[in-house]
């Protein structure tokens, strides 16, 4: 369970549906995109996400954070990578992430280089995202950071993690997510909700293992607002599966993108009221407003300040 | 063993585009086994590129000899006669001995005509996978005996990624989820509790990062 005292851990523990969205970096060094990107995020947020080059290069998680910060956002989340960072990067970034009041850190693998991002790149993969929460749980903790060097300062830092709702045979997953946990996930936001049904039984199985009172699970729901890319996004599994049922269903509607928001609205009122779920993680595409349309359309209101 | 693939014809014609009398050194061990530069391979490339070349009208004479090992010192004494006679050497070893060739006949230009991809098994009639990234330091015995450092894309230690299915890993649908392959042995095997441990970071320093590696073994030593 959270260990830390910020808002964001405040918010975990508060028993009201946490709800927060996905910010993308943008492809060049635009700052004024993030500034522009906040003001049409709603300001209740419990949290923005910060994503690190999931589908393409963008730029870096650390500086979107900080102009998100810059912007007056409360709680940051940020995503890094073991893809891209060695162990050296990933705790001096963490250290750095911390100096700028950022509120987590999100421990992830990444997709694969090799997926629409860069094939021809070398990848760190020094440490995977489960030795990463550990490591991070240790400098929160007890100010150590690795390689037995001591820290000045312990850095006050939420850790979170992902889970991978579709992943099979269910013991695996389960081994993998009480892994997470143990090593020190405080929050574990899913990959996004289209089958409820499959989301369903991964949830009945962890609440079964008691694992949903050891984290906050946030599921995913991802509006889609062009066919294009979500047929992309399907192929190459970069939020994870994307059935064809979904896909048909915005195909044949006259509005695609209201479809989507219809879809997502439909997933999150139904994650809403399954126990064991603490929040709402809403991906967008770089398409701020279908955060607050979803939010709407879902009566998923935030009730932070984010 | 060491699993090579040959070069094309073209690339390797090119390379030695400036000699006119070359000796192609084939290699009886690992490249032999896989088919990519023992005696059999050098011969058909050797015909193939005083083909190409004479259609170039750039003709070049190539000698052939394959020796049992080119790693290995002893073996490459045989070459000094073949060699001193040509203007340059192919070799169709994996790296290791193209660069002992290299550094036994420093006045000779040697070139690779192999491309050395990795340490793996013959899996069927002509397909090699991958087994082993030669890390320095074994972790087989934690994982059921399949590498999660050589054969996981993303180089998991604790479990799979999001991308996992039970048929296929997400970067490559031929080939099998090794943490599937992982978890499905380690059950087998009555092992499963090892998944629940945390694995530490790897400590990189036995592999390659630290530069290339040297192994001094005293007792075997005079």
């Amino acid at each position: 369970m959270t260990t830390q005292t910020n808002d964001f851990a405040r918010a975990l523990n508060s028993g009201r549906l946490v709800v927060t969205a996905e910010c993308l970096p943008p492809r060049g060094s635009d700052a004024a995109y993030i500034a522009d990107f906040s003001d049409r995020l709603p300001s209740n947020l419990d949290a923005v996400v910060v994503a690190d080059n999931p589908d393409t290069i963008r730029s870096s998680s650390i500086s979107a954070a900080s102009l998100l910060k810059r912007q007056g956002r409360n709680n940051v989340i940020m995503a890094m990578t073991t893809r891209d960072r060695n162990r050296i990067a990933l705790m001096s970034d963490a250290l750095g992430a911390a100096a700028l009041d950022i509120s987590a850190i999100l421990c992830v693998a990444g997709n694969h280089q090799s997926i629409s991002i860069c094939p021809q790149a070398a990848a760190a993969n020094d440490l995977d995202s489960v030795q990463f929460i550990h490591a991070l749980k240790d400098m929160i903790l007890h100010g150590a950071g690795l390689g037995g060097n001591k820290l000045s300062s312990k850095p006050e830092l939420l850790v979170g993690a992902l889970a991978q709702p579709y992943l099979r045979p269910m013991e695996l997953n389960l081994l993998h997510v009480r892994k997470k946990i143990s090593a020190g996930a405080d929050f574990l936001l899913t990959q996004a909700v289209f089958d409820i049904e499959g989301f369903e039984l991964w949830l009945e199985a962890v609440r079964e293992a008691g694992l949903d009172k050891r984290v906050a699970i946030i599921p995913c729901v991802m509006p889609i607002a062009d066919l294009n890319k979500a047929r992309d996004l399907q192929r190459i599994g970069t939020y994870g599966p994307i059935p064809d049922a979904v896909i048909a269903r915005v195909e044949k509607a006259p509005d695609a993108a209201e479809e989507g928001i219809a879809i997502a609205s439909e997933i999150a009122v139904k994650l809403k009221a399954m126990p064991g779920v603490r929040g709402i993680h809403i991906l967008n595409a770089e398409l701020a407003s279908l955060v607050a349309a979803v939010i709407k359309r879902a009566g998923i209101d935030p009730g932070g300040d984010a | 063993m060491i699993v090579a693939s040959p070069k094309s014809i073209t690339e390797l014609k090119d390379i030695i585009s400036a000699h006119k009398n070359v000796l192609f050194v084939g290699c009886g061990t690992c490249v032999s086994v896989c088919l990519a530069g023992g005696e059999r391979e050098v011969g058909i490339a050797s015909y193939a590129v005083r083909m190409a070349r004479k259609l170039d009208r750039n003709p070049v004479e190539i000698s052939q000899i394959t020796i049992e090992r080119q790693c290995d010192n002893e073996f490459l004494k045989e070459l000094a006669e073949p060699i001193s006679k040509v203007e340059a050497v192919v070799s169709f070893a994996c790296g290791a001995g193209v660069q002992a060739i290299a550094e036994r006949f420093p006045e000779k230009p040697v070139y690779a005509a192999l491309n050395t991809e990795f340490l793996g098994v013959l899996e069927e009639q002509a397909i090699w996978n991958e087994k082993c990234l030669g890390c320095g330091n074994c972790v087989l015995a934690q994982f059921g005996g399949i590498c999660p450092v050589t054969r996981c894309a993303k180089r998991l230690l604790n479990g799979p990624c999001g991308g996992s299915t039970e048929d296929h890993c997400e970067v490559n649908p031929d080939r099998p989820c090794a943490w599937q392959l992982i978890y499905k042995r380690l059950k087998s095997i009555g092992q499963l509790d090892r998944l629940e441990e945390i694995v530490m970071p790897k400590d990189w320093s036995t592999a390659w990062y630290s530069g290339p590696r040297k192994i001094v073994r005293k007792e075997h030593q005079v």
